[in-house]
């Protein structure tokens, strides 16, 4: 594949760092209401703050491949990083309900 | 836990002499490391008798020494528990440890009294390879192949003639490629690019492929032992996880080959398995936590809260650190401004912590309750100032360097376009400065956890509430 390198003005490194941060931010919310509903440490309403910092984690990861000028394969691939994001967590937590739902009271624990 | 009787197994004791001088090298490592970040501010401080390099290659060999000597002693220690039988070959693995920490010990005097060689071949065999994280002489390579061969030997063979679990299968295949991996540091060869090109298949292939696999395992030990999780629950989830590591993890070595002169297709695999890396560590948070949850409703007491405590921390760090934190600068695009600036450091300070020294700390408290044959470990006041002032510190620690990190690529890259003079200008620039400031406090805090952490691991059983005493005075009755 064909492939350059874009040099990025130096007026767009603030957004690109601050745009950073949020992407940071709305990934570890995503996570951590996810998480913390599945747990049910918080009400069930709170995944709906989940699925909207998700929504958030990819208007932010979009607009810094604009920023950052990435050939559109790069582009594929961080979107494509954002659907496995957004699937990944409940594929685990379906596995672990499954996996404890199988062997639950199955067997004596060491 | 135990063998008969209540003892331990000499395993278990061989795993409690790796595990005591895996905390003394911890010690080194801060204190080098300390040195370090006060040379960054103050260049003159120490020039001519250790400079900046000499405690630069102390500070992350002893890292990366110690987490060994940990990785070895946690093994030693769930393996004769696992596997239902005593190690074999326990006296060669104790010859072994003498000879490692004999062989350790010259190779630190050398890095500190000869530092540098003439450049030769004799500077390769007898004082340092030049390889940053594996710098060790030749003769002390050799010499840690056989003792890893010995260690090997007592894994194999202990568990061929024993219980085969889950977890000791993942362990085995784990420790033979992390084995292996060494061999790809140890050959000379005198162009820079080939050079690096085989470096990085001990260091990345190690700290993103055969650590974190091994983490897993070794977190599926632990949290059985501390929440007495589902055995099931826990190796299913393992082999997931694993499959997960190894199909980002080792693909990821891409990123690593952008800009040393390999060919351009690894800046797309790079930039696409690197992206998949932060996926598994979700998983291992997200597992962890998940079985705390199922676990706490069922009337369950946490067997050792300070393990646990730092296998949570471990989670989170491992997230945060080498997830997030390497996601910020793994696509070409960012790495070309950020490579080889504090960015890294970032990235490598939160990464190392909270993937690896958290819950070799957890392993070594698991060793401490062992020792003392409790069946309960309570968190002391203690162990509670060392795991929060260490994980603070190094958090913050993260973002003083982050917040360097930011400033040096802005000014020398964006503004400066990577030249000689862009990088001085940085290293002068005030909010640079500062954040290296930040780091060298945080370092201080750090030191202080430590300090807390060394008293809490030597007096932690003799500080635990009368009914801890009592569980395992009625069980040991029983």
């Amino acid at each position: 594949m064909e492939y350059y390198m874009h040099d990025i003005p130096s007026q767009d490194f603030l957004p690109i760092f601050v745009i950073s941060a949020w992407v940071i931010l709305f990934g570890m919310m995503y996570a951590g209401f996810f998480t913390l509903v599945k747990l049910r440490l918080v009400k069930k309403y709170f995944i709906v703050l989940a699925y909207l910092s998700w929504g958030a984690l990819v208007a932010c990861i979009y607009y810094l491949g604009e920023l950052l000028r990435v050939e559109p394969y790069t582009q594929k691939v961080l979107i494509g990083a954002m659907v496995g994001y957004l699937v990944f967590p409940h594929i685990v937590y379906f596995l672990l309900e499954k996996v404890h739902n199988r062997f639950e009271h199955s067997e004596v624990t060491s | 836990m135990q063998g008969n009787n209540g003892q331990l197994y000499e395993g278990q004791k061989l795993a409690l002499k790796y595990f005591t001088v895996a905390i003394v090298l911890f010690g080194a490592q801060l204190l080098f490391g300390l040195i370090a970040a006060i040379q960054f501010l103050y260049p003159g401080f120490l020039f001519n008798t250790l400079d900046f390099s000499i405690a630069r290659i102390v500070h992350i060999n002893a890292l990366v020494v110690w987490l060994l000597y940990a990785m070895i002693g946690a093994v030693y220690w769930l393996l004769p528990d696992e596997a239902g039988r005593e190690v074999v070959g326990v006296k060669l693995g104790n010859l072994a440890f003498y000879v490692l920490t004999a062989a350790v010990a010259v190779v630190v005097l050398v890095y500190l009294f000869i530092q540098v060689g003439p450049g030769n071949e004799m500077t390769t065999w007898l004082i340092t390879e030049g390889r940053e994280y594996i710098e060790a002489p030749r003769w002390a390579d050799i010499g840690i192949v056989v003792v890893v061969l010995i260690f090997l030997y007592n894994v194999y063979a202990t568990v061929m003639s024993g219980k085969k679990t889950g977890i000791l299968a993942v362990l085995m295949a784990d420790l033979i490629a992390l084995a292996g991996l060494y061999l790809a540091g140890m050959f000379y060869t005198d162009n820079i690019s080939v050079d690096q090109f085989w470096w990085w298949w001990v260091v990345h292939l190690w700290v993103e492929a055969t650590w974190e696999v091994y983490v897993a395992a070794v977190g599926g030990y632990i949290l059985i032992k501390t929440l007495n999780a589902n055995r099931k629950v826990v190796e299913m989830w393992l082999w997931i996880e694993v499959a997960m590591m190894f199909g980002s993890g080792i693909l990821g070595l891409g990123h690593h080959y952008f800009w040393i002169g390999t060919p351009e297709y690894w800046w797309e695999i790079g930039a696409l398995f690197s992206a998949l890396e932060p996926v598994p560590l979700v998983g291992l948070f997200v597992h962890v936590l998940y079985d705390w949850g199922k676990e706490r409703g069922k009337g369950n007491t946490i067997k050792n809260v300070p393990a646990f405590a730092w296998l949570t921390v471990e989670t989170f760090g491992n997230f945060l650190g080498a997830g997030v934190w390497g996601f910020m600068h793994t696509l070409p695009q960012i790495n070309l401004y950020t490579h080889g600036t504090q960015w890294p450091a970032a990235h490598g300070h939160l990464a190392f912590f909270g993937a690896y020294v958290a819950i070799m700390i957890a392993a070594i408290y698991l060793g401490v309750q062992g020792k003392a044959g409790l069946k309960e470990l309570k968190m002391t006041k203690a162990g509670w100032w060392a795991i929060t002032l260490i994980t603070v510190g190094v958090l913050l620690m993260t973002v003083s360097l982050t917040l360097s990190a930011y400033v040096q690529t802005m000014v020398e890259r964006g503004m400066y376009g990577g030249t000689w003079e862009g990088y001085f200008v940085a290293q002068a620039n005030q909010w640079f400065v500062q954040g290296l400031g930040w780091r060298l406090a945080t370092g201080l805090m750090v030191i202080a956890g430590y300090v807390f952490l060394v008293y809490d691991l030597l007096t932690c059983t003799k500080k635990q509430p009368a009914e801890v005493y009592e569980a395992s005075g009625a069980a040991a009755a029983a």
